[in-house]
């Protein structure tokens, strides 16, 4: 199992793919969080009365979520929901391709068993999403600390038991939803046997839910009956629990959180999580065990 | 002479009653082949015959409908991953990651089969002439190079039995005498090699038995010489090149021992006989003041018996055409 994990990690590495979306990624997480700042510095909070004391108050919190420790959120927010497409498409590709490639014929004549490749594919995808959730956290450093250097950037207390507790909390809040869409992607290519299919099915869906459902639902919400009904649905979504397991994971309200569009707890939150990525491995691993690969 | 039975104790590959429907097609139906430890097997039939579908069985890529594969004596069913480390292959046409360097490849095909040494890619990489463009990614290698870095991967891990499908597919001439000549040296060193194919010239030139199938049925299983012995071949056609035809044909024509005399497209003049029978037809020309330039025997080609024993005629593809042509 450890040489089929060192093979994936190589397929992986070796890929542009990979790297076009890491570079973007850093980048706009560290914009994220310096426009941020800038937003917030551009606030004259200098008015007197009740206006002047709205914009002080909005012109602090927006500054919270560019200073570290808030600007490790602000980081983690970003690339928790532009790296899901990033996990998504990269996992639908590296299960795709072997069916596009036909190299899945490849890996398995070499007496290769078809649960242990599609385990280490699954297993790549837990590090690589470690890996962008932990770089997550490094540019919300780097920007935070660049961020203090700057007027009105300086950071509050943050480096102690809690506040490494609560970088522990949101690195694995932010892997394990970024691995939720990367199960998604590998599921849907394993169903489709296809690189393109996959990727249009787990785009689809994040589309879908960020784009289309989610206002709908929300709306519905605000309405009785039988659409209001509906709005329950949105507790199901895979977006809304990972962005609730991520404010979960941020106790002391570090920064600017964009909240959930629905009440999910945590717990609840992490349960859904968990038992969706035991039921992307399960049906991928039952479908890639009793499917003809060469059809 | 081994029976069947005691062959079977020591084949390499050994099928029993192997099926493989789809729908209501049989693509392999009760397919029975002993392959033994050193046989170079030419897996011979028409497209569509089930050779690509039989080796996806031997394989374990695709599950038979009934029947068994054993490999090494083994069913492969129970004992697939340890029975195919001892096993190289390419089914259908190479395939390799394409971002990938032919180097990279054959890496990436080490740690699928368990480990690998620099040393042993040096060398087989070296083997099959790609050593110089190790570095460059597989998605800009010619169809050439893709086939021989496909055979270096199939012998990555020493394989004792090489299973090669098409092998010369889309080569160029000097491509399918590499090939050949490779597939020679392997033999030399006592793999066994199963080869499936259309291309027949070049399976004969290479195989030491060969199996022959129709529509999923299997036809024939035999050593090559014993094939070409077979059918009474001993007669044919004597192809003659003559200053005058008529006259000849009338002469040969009395001849007890020529069965028909005819022209073909080419200007030969083809006297049906028994290949023995040669000289004697050079002597009697001779005696009546007619000098051959040319007298060939065209003995039976394995094309020409498996066009015989498969009714094809038109149907084999275009490569396996022109080498009958070629030759006939």
């Amino acid at each position: 199992m450890n040489k089929l994990i060192a093979l994936e990690w190589m397929k992986l590495r070796k890929r542009p793919l990979p790297w076009a979306w890491l570079i973007p990624l850093v980048l706009l997480a560290a914009a994220t969080v310096l426009l941020t700042y800038l937003g917030g510095s551009a606030i004259d909070d200098r008015a007197g009365g009740t206006a002047g004391q709205g914009a002080q108050m909005a012109r602090s919190m927006i500054l919270r979520g560019a200073t570290l420790p808030g600007a490790i959120i602000s980081s983690m927010n970003f690339v928790a929901g532009f790296g899901a497409l990033a996990l998504g498409v990269i996992a639908a590709l590296s299960v795709g391709n072997e069916y596009g490639w036909g190299t899945i014929r490849l890996m398995l004549t070499r007496g290769t068993g078809r649960i242990n490749l599609w385990v280490s594919k699954i297993v790549i995808m837990l590090i690589f999403a470690f890996a962008t959730a932990l770089m997550a956290v490094l540019v919300g450093i780097l920007s935070g600390l660049l961020v203090g250097t700057f007027p009105s950037g300086q950071a509050e207390e943050w480096l102690n038991g809690e506040g490494l507790t609560t970088i522990l909390m949101q690195l694995g809040a932010g892997t394990l939803a970024l691995w939720s869409f990367g199960l998604l992607g590998i599921l849907a290519a394993t169903f489709f046997r296809s690189p393109i299919a996959g990727v249009v099915a787990t785009l689809g869906y994040i589309i879908v839910e960020n784009i289309f459902l989610n206002p709908l639902l929300a709306l519905a919400a605000t309405q009785s009956g039988l659409l209001g009904g509906l709005s329950h649905i949105r507790e199901y979504l895979v977006g809304n629990n990972t962005g609730a397991l991520l404010h979960a994971a941020n106790p002391h309200s570090w920064g600017t959180v964009s909240l959930s569009l629905v009440s999910i707890s945590g717990w609840q939150a992490l349960a859904y999580l968990l038992i969706l990525c035991a039921s992307c491995i399960g049906l991928s691993l039952w479908r890639i065990q009793t499917a003809d690969v060469t059809e | 002479m081994q029976t069947k039975d005691e062959r079977q104790g020591a084949a390499v590959i050994s099928t029993r009653g192997l099926s493989k429907h789809f729908g209501s097609l049989k693509a392999v139906d009760n397919l029975d082949l002993s392959v033994q430890e050193g046989d170079v097997f030419g897996f011979l039939g028409p497209n569509g015959a089930g050779k690509t579908t039989t080796i996806r069985m031997l394989l374990g890529l695709i599950a038979p409908t009934t029947g068994t594969v054993a490999l090494f004596g083994q069913d492969l069913h129970t004992h697939r991953d340890d029975l195919l480390r001892r096993v190289g292959a390419i089914v259908e046409a190479p395939v390799f990651y394409p971002y990938l360097s032919g180097r990279d490849n054959l890496r990436a095909v080490g740690l699928a089969s368990g480990g690998y040494t620099e040393a042993r890619i040096d060398e087989v990489l070296k083997l099959v002439d790609l050593n110089e463009r190790d570095h460059d990614k597989f998605k800009t290698y010619s169809l050439g190079m893709k086939q021989r870095l496909a055979i270096a991967a199939t012998l990555l891990n020493d394989p004792a039995l090489i299973m090669l499908d098409e092998p010369s597919n889309g080569l160029d001439p000097a491509g399918v005498v590499e090939i050949r000549q490779l597939i020679n040296r392997l033999a030399g060193l006592g793999k066994t090699i199963f080869i499936t194919s259309h291309n027949l010239f070049e399976v004969q030139q290479v195989a030491s038995r060969v199996a022959i199938v129709k529509q999923g049925l299997l036809i024939t299983e035999t050593t090559v010489s014993a094939l070409l012995a077979d059918t009474g071949r001993q007669a044919g056609e004597i192809w003659l090149r003559v200053p005058d035809p008529e006259a000849a044909g009338r002469l040969l024509a009395g001849l007890p021992f020529v069965s028909s005399i005819s022209r073909n497209v080419e200007g030969y003049l083809v006297a049906n006989a028994n290949f023995d029978t040669t000289a004697a037809i050079n002597e009697q020309l001779a005696r009546a003041g007619i000098f051959a330039s040319e007298i060939t025997p065209h003995r039976p080609s394995l094309e020409s018996v498996f066009l015989e024993l498969t009714g094809e005629d038109g149907v084999v593809d275009a490569a396996a055409a022109t080498n009958m042509v070629r030759r006939s």
